[in-house]
């Protein structure tokens, strides 16, 4: 399908690695079909997004790091905090794991390249331009968009100009995770070497064909409920706006019912990553593969059901707040069965603890308290105190930070003797783990217990008796920033060179990309696809 | 056209429908 069809003959036959290796110069990029430059631009992309939503937040932690305004105005704090939602999520996690997808499926199936590599080409480009009118939308009159990343009418509907960028760039961001999850699910039905079935497949693959199932199944109910806001703003509608005869409460239920489904987009695949790497560093096959499997399906189709628990509050009957208080609940079930697999996994396994086992433990245990946070938050009763708390900022940032963040450092410190063939300083990458985990809990333990005592959310001041947790926050916030910095520097200095990586360093590793490809991976892989046993 | 190339294409259109589907069945919904 994604056969190589050139040949460069000004490279000769010598060296089978350079045989088909990349043009030259900006062109690679800009024109690149191949999943691995693709996958490339995908990370670095993420990682600029990251650390861009990153100074968002050190600068909403800085004007909370004490009572009353120091640092920013009102009106832009709410930006801050509406941008760095934005920005994080479909800018820096799901480009993440996307970047992986586009790296490791097609090399983890036995296939040659993705089944549509033009239109992944297009795909990755059209982020470009979505994040610049995202990023640029603060310079315009009024700012950027002040509503909260979740857009909520009325406010949203009064805002000015920046509010219809947003919309024109999540609807560019929706159309390239559509194109992207296309092309996932084709590669993933369609590509498959022969005798990789689906139940051989590494569960990152797995974990990723179910995810882009969500994706097509959501992505296009949050483009639609943004057209109408679009709609509502300029084109005389009235489907959100009360005034018309419209109903408000009816976007959070069309959000939300993008919304949750979202939260396991940014999460599932994570599980994947952490049940590659779990195993590899046990020296144990993973425990449970197929429940792993099934309950990662479990999970996606109760995403579905549950939305109404971000909307304890807008006065919803008793009935649907107890119906979806119990079915978030019940979410609790298949994803305790990943937890009790993982630690199955590691038990009297022969572990060693290299960097991506000490994310991926890292993220075990703080995933599991933002999950836990997320049970005490799906109690009906307790959500409507809790509600707009910092307790909720709190509980997602455990599951997207210390979840889906720590699952993409290990699975970078994983792979990244098979992308680069260079191996990475252990200690440099174990004290990039120490100061994310102490920072990060710094930063954000403190928020349960402001949210506990009734701090809200998006308010850019406080009352005095939250003035130490919220200073103490602000420090772990400085601390996990800057050590991403330095995360910056490991990773270059290990693509610029370092010790050559061994052909398979990890001695648990079993997936296709290790034990039937060099390392560092060739520009194409399997035009001749392997014969599975 | 071989046979995967077919099977890929045939995949890829069905669920871009799908993405297109929902994207009008939620606006038209709301439509009144």
């Amino acid at each position: 399908m994604a056969h190589a069809t050139t040949h460069d003959h000004t490279h000769g036959h010598a060296d089978a690695h350079d045989h088909h290796g990349p043009p030259a110069g900006i062109t690679r990029w800009l024109y690149t079909t191949n999943h691995k430059d693709i996958g490339t631009m995908y990370l670095w992309f993420s990682f600029a997004m990251f650390l861009t939503g990153g100074v968002m937040a050190l600068l909403i932690r800085a004007e909370l790091f004490q009572p009353g305004l120091q640092i920013v105005d009102p009106q832009f704090f709410n930006s801050l905090t509406t941008i760095h939602g934005l920005v994080m999520v479909f800018g820096a996690i799901m480009p993440a794991f996307v970047g992986f997808a586009n790296w490791l499926i097609p090399m983890q199936i036995g296939a040659a390249d993705m089944a549509f590599p033009r239109m992944n080409n297009w795909s990755f480009w059209l982020l470009i331009p979505a994040a610049l009118l995202l990023l640029t939308s603060f310079f315009v009159p009024g700012g950027a968009a002040a509503s909260g990343w979740t857009l909520y009418p009325p406010l949203i509907i009064q805002q000015g100009i920046s509010v219809d960028m947003t919309i024109l760039a999540i609807h560019i961001l929706g159309a390239s995770s559509i194109m992207g999850s296309i092309n996932i699910i084709t590669t993933v039905l369609n590509m498959r070497a022969p005798g990789m079935t689906l139940m051989k497949m590494p569960l990152f693959a797995w974990t990723w064909l179910i995810t882009a199932y969500l994706l097509i199944a959501v992505m296009p109910v949050l483009a639609g409920a943004i057209t109408m806001l679009l709609t509502d703003r300029h084109f005389g509608t009235s489907f959100f706006n009360a005034a018309g005869g419209g109903d408000p409460t009816m976007f959070l239920h069309i959000f939300w019912f993008f919304g949750h489904p979202e939260v396991y987009i940014m999460i599932l695949p994570a599980f994947g990553i952490v049940s590659q790497i779990i195993p590899a560093f046990a020296r144990k096959p993973l425990f449970g593969y197929a429940s792993m499997v099934y309950a990662t399906a479990s999970i996606a189709i109760l995403s579905f059901i549950v939305w109404g628990h971000h909307m304890f509050t807008v006065g919803m009957p008793a009935a649907g707040n107890l119906f979806f208080m119990y079915a978030t609940i019940l979410i609790a079930v298949p994803t305790g069965v990943k937890i009790f697999n993982w630690l199955s996994t590691m038990w009297r396994g022969s572990m060693t603890f290299e960097a991506p086992m000490l994310f991926a433990i890292g993220f075990i245990f703080l995933f599991t308290i933002g999950g836990f946070s997320g049970l005490v938050l799906a109690i009906a009763p307790v959500d409507i105190t809790l509600h707009n708390t910092y307790y909720v900022v709190a509980h997602f940032h455990y599951v997207l930070v210390s979840g889906a963040l720590f699952a993409i450092f290990a699975g970078i410190y994983f792979w990244l003797p098979k992308w680069t063939g260079h191996m990475y300083s252990e200690g440099m990458a174990k004290a990039h783990f120490w100061l994310s985990m102490i920072g990060f809990n710094i930063a954000f333990f403190p928020q349960h217990f402001l949210g506990l005592a009734g701090m809200p959310r998006r308010i850019p001041d406080y009352a005095l008796q939250f003035t130490e947790w919220n200073a103490i926050s602000t420090v772990g916030a400085f601390i996990f920033g800057l050590s991403q910095v330095f995360f910056l520097y490991i990773v270059i200095s290990t693509i610029r060179g370092g010790a050559k990586a061994a052909e398979k360093p990890w001695d648990g590793a079993d997936s296709l990309e290790w034990t039937h490809l060099p390392t560092p991976a060739p520009y194409h892989t399997f035009e001749t696809a392997p014969v599975v046993k | 056209m071989d046979r995967q190339r077919k099977n890929a294409i045939v995949t890829g259109l069905v669920l871009a429908a799908m993405a297109l589907g929902i994207y009008l069945v939620v606006i038209l919904k709301f439509l009144r």
